[in-house]
């Protein structure tokens, strides 16, 4: 049960740690793709467009990993509610609606 | 070569849309085998998918962040130029839904794996659901990006 736990903490706070990683564009790195290169952190677009996607994933993967190996010792004990596993990632599914409006209503 | 991925990504999608739905379908409307076509179509153990369903996103995620930089640069700047924002609207929404169903895999993966028990069948369901969802989204947004100048071209 220890391992659906993780999971579930796991997926949800991958799905809030992307959100907040895009909304305010924590990328751990930058894609430049016309010039091939990487660069670690936040980088401003540079002979073309910079991509940011790669980074918001890595962000989000290490906050949710981080998350649930410090939350362990509390898993252990407190049963975390299963529902938090998919409706926060709904939520926040959800919440992109909202955030890429602009694209939809001009 | 590029086209070559985009239809593999394409035929990926496919094959992981038909799975996630069978499966779906079975934990949220159960059929009986060997009656008729659409209660067979329900009728699958849903288990049995979730190994390929998890190797099939895996799979068909990394090669679209394979082939995205070439959207990037060249797709998706031809979109904006033709003001076509809510084709590009599409696919940005895309991304970020795919993005979260990585994180859910885990999950979807270990509640599929203890399938006989009933305490998590609510939550098999939804993230069953969402994920299903997420690439009925996805392969129809995609679909309509990829053919974005035959539709919108004029």
């Amino acid at each position: 049960m220890n391992a659906i736990r993780s999971a579930v903490v796991f997926a949800a706070v991958w799905a809030v740690a992307y959100v907040v990683s895009v909304e305010l564009n924590l990328a751990a790195f930058t894609y430049h793709p016309r010039e091939n290169l990487w660069v670690w952190g936040v980088s401003a677009p540079r002979n073309g467009p910079a991509m940011y996607y790669y980074g918001w994933l890595a962000t989000a993967a290490l906050a949710a990993l981080g998350a649930t190996v410090a939350l362990q010792p509390l898993l252990r004990r407190i049963a975390v509610p299963l529902w938090l596993g998919w409706a926060v990632p709904l939520f926040c599914i959800l919440s992109f609606l909202w955030f890429l409006r602009a694209f939809f209503w001009r | 070569m590029l086209t070559f991925l985009l239809i593999l990504h394409g035929l990926l999608a496919l094959a992981l849309l038909g799975a996630l739905t069978h499966q779906a379908l079975a934990v949220l409307w159960p059929g009986r085998k060997g009656a008729g076509f659409v209660q067979s179509f329900r009728a699958v153990s849903g288990g049995v998918y979730a190994n390929a369903c998890v190797s099939l996103y895996l799979a068909t995620f990394a090669l679209g962040a394979w082939i995205y930089p070439p959207y990037r640069v060249a797709v998706r700047v031809w979109i904006e130029r033709a003001r076509l924002f809510e084709v590009s609207g599409l696919f940005e929404f895309k991304e970020q839904v795919f993005a979260i169903g990585l994180g859910l895999l885990p999950l979807y993966w270990l509640l599929w794996r203890r399938g006989q028990d009933q305490s998590l069948s609510r939550a098999r369901a939804w993230v069953t659901a969402i994920l299903c969802l997420s690439v009925w989204y996805g392969l129809i947004a995609g679909h309509i990006i990829n053919n974005v100048r035959g539709m919108f071209g004029a």
